[in-house]
């Protein structure tokens, strides 16, 4: 099917596309969707990366897809603990515009 | 493949175990009452806290300072003295922050059973961090530990800023996660697919230049933990913005837990020359920024953060050894450095929140004339900043010497040399708040009211061991000594 450089091109451009979103977008949603793709992208990395040594047989174990497994529960997670982070900011500024929240002198 | 666990893997998941079901409990005591008993102390979440911790403590001491039991599930975990020393210091931490919670938290017309639950369920994650030994339990573990944390800092959540805070924590948390995550998978993909730390260590992809910038990518996510120079700036912010508590909380166990096991893995995979240029360009530049920036901070939870930046710095400097594979015995400075910091930093945060009780306030000039009011207050205060100081006769100045020793007898004069410098520029910002509250007028303004039992006991336990460790740290160095020695050999 798909060779493993084609696999870790995709992983690597998803992974670009979700850190381009966290930094530049001031939408709330989209940057929690876009470090959700982040995750997501490297799933895809480690998932390659267990296929190919699967197929060249040096530990016989699936560590890449179980690991996988972990990441998709851990992002689950974090998926809640962000959405309800934005709902009290929804409440407190009646919007969800990164700019809006300034309050902190960085 | 075998399914039996042995009475090893049972005893090393413990001490976690006791604290997971020690939070639920928490949660499930408190249901069915609602919000108008906030105000209430209710002491007994304290209690049951306490005595879970107790528990897992004990747990933890059962095999004292036996050897490391090897791999336990596979490879996930081990139960070495070294990873025990992490979890002891995290669960000495919660259960001075539990303890402290009820007052602090009824002040604020804020008690609920989720900041003591949170607080469980994030030492016990820590307790498995620091005990992990493959990429993937220290990924869950260190993602379990700060979604607590992030929750911990918006705690408040009519409050503005702690929301603010605690949004900009978790977008730039979850963003060196992945960081994190790539560095993982990149070292997966160069060892031939190896998860646990002792076959990447044996296998042969150390060369390639995927697995350094996997490193890399791992130290990033850790700087970001840590607090480390280029990746700190959430760190000022959200010290200012959390609960003073909570603050105590991620300034101690957050970075201890994060420093035993980026310890452990950098004494795994070694490193190189390369990274250990890195990792020494981040402390000099840390213990820099750090202590310049906190001369002028008003405020004293600004300063701490600081300050904490500040001693990521001189944290660094014996791993900067370790990975350069000039000895891996500087290592044993990380255990008893963190030991100091933890009993140094509880006391001074026991003060700083018996002082925001009520009026959640911490300016530097809200201490004038402490020492005339509550004059206990200021004698545990002093104790913390001079001990953050690194001023003879306490726990800190111990802990900078022996980083120090280290540096100098593996030929690292350049850090030690900076790392002297600036804790003498830190003096100054330490010994003012000591000069405001021994020798300025009380403001007539400013009512304190009396500290919470648990803020006492904090601060008085806290400092008295700074002072005993200062006193009396052979027993601390030679069980550093042997802890750092368990996990190699």
């Amino acid at each position: 099917m798909f060779s493993l450089a084609t696999l870790l091109y995709l992983s690597a451009l998803l992974f670009s596309i979700g850190t381009y979103g966290v930094l530049a977008r001031r939408n709330i949603l989209v940057v929690l969707m876009s470090l959700e793709l982040m995750l997501n992208a490297v799933n895809i990395a480690i998932v390659s990366f267990g296929r190919a040594h699967a197929l060249t047989a040096f530990s016989g174990e699936h560590g890449g897809q179980i690991f996988t497994l972990m990441v998709l529960a851990v992002a689950a997670a974090e998926a809640a603990i962000g959405l309800s982070l934005l709902l009290v900011i929804w409440r407190r500024w009646k919007s969800i515009d990164l700019r809006q929240l300034c309050q902190l002198n960085g | 493949m075998e399914l039996t666990i042995s009475r090893a893997e049972i005893l090393a998941i413990l001490p976690a175990g006791i604290l997971f079901i020690t939070g639920l409990v928490q949660l499930f005591s408190d249901l069915g009452k609602n919000g108008d008993d906030t105000r209430s102390e209710k002491t007994h979440l304290a209690m049951i806290g306490g005595a879970g911790l107790l528990l897992a403590l004990a747990a933890l001491f059962v095999q004292g300072t036996a050897a490391s039991t090897g791999s336990l599930y596979a490879g996930a975990m081990t139960d070495d003295l070294f990873g025990r020393m992490g979890a002891g210091v995290v669960m000495m931490t919660a259960l001075f922050c539990t303890l402290m919670s009820g007052g602090y938290l009824a002040s604020s017309a804020n008690n609920r059973a989720e900041f003591y639950a949170l607080i469980c369920f994030c030492a016990g994650a820590m307790a498995l961090l620091c005990q992990a030994t493959n990429l993937i339990s220290v990924f869950v573990a260190i993602e379990t530990l700060s979604l607590a944390v992030y929750v911990l800092a918006g705690y408040f959540k009519e409050n503005r800023s702690a929301s603010e805070g605690a949004f900009k924590y978790f977008v730039l948390g979850a963003f060196s996660s992945g960081f994190l995550l790539l560095g993982m998978a990149f070292i997966y993909g160069t060892t031939g697919g190896s998860i646990s730390f002792s076959d990447i260590a044996a296998s042969n992809g150390q060369g390639d230049s995927l697995f350094s910038i996997g490193t890399l990518l791992i130290l990033i996510g850790f700087s970001f933990k840590i607090g480390a120079v280029p990746f700190h700036s959430w760190v000022p912010d959200v010290y200012q913005a959390s609960p003073t508590l909570a603050v105590g909380w991620m300034a101690v166990a957050v970075k201890a837990s994060s420093f035993f096991a980026l310890c452990r893995f950098l004494l795994f995979t070694g490193g190189g020359q390369e990274l250990a240029q890195i990792l020494a360009a981040i402390s000099v530049v840390s213990m820099l920024l750090g202590n310049l920036a906190a001369l002028n901070q008003r405020s004293l939870k600004r300063m701490m953060a600081y300050s904490g930046i500040a001693h990521t710095g001189y944290l660094l400097i014996p791993l900067v050894i370790v990975v350069s594979g000039e000895g891996a015995s500087a290592g044993a400075s990380i255990p008893f450095y963190l030991f100091a910091y933890a009993a140094t930093t509880l006391a001074a945060f026991g003060v700083i929140t018996a002082i925001s009780v009520g009026t959640d306030r911490d300016d530097v000039r809200d201490l004038d004339g402490l020492a005339r009011n509550r004059p206990f207050l200021a004698i545990g205060l002093t104790i913390a900043l001079i001990s953050l100081a690194g001023i003879p006769l306490t726990a800190g100045f111990i802990a900078k010497l022996m980083i120090l020793q280290g540096a100098v007898s593996s030929g690292f004069l350049t850090l030690a040399l900076i790392a002297i410098i600036t804790t003498l520029i830190s003096v100054y910002y330490y010994l003012r708040p000591v000069v405001a509250m021994w020798f300025r007028e009380p403001r007539s303004s400013f009512d304190l009211v009396p500290a919470p039992w648990g803020v006492i006991f904090t601060v008085a336990v806290c400092a008295i061991a700074t002072v005993f460790i200062g006193i009396f740290p052979g027993w601390l160095v030679d069980l550093s000594r042997l802890s750092v020695e368990t996990i190699l050999g």
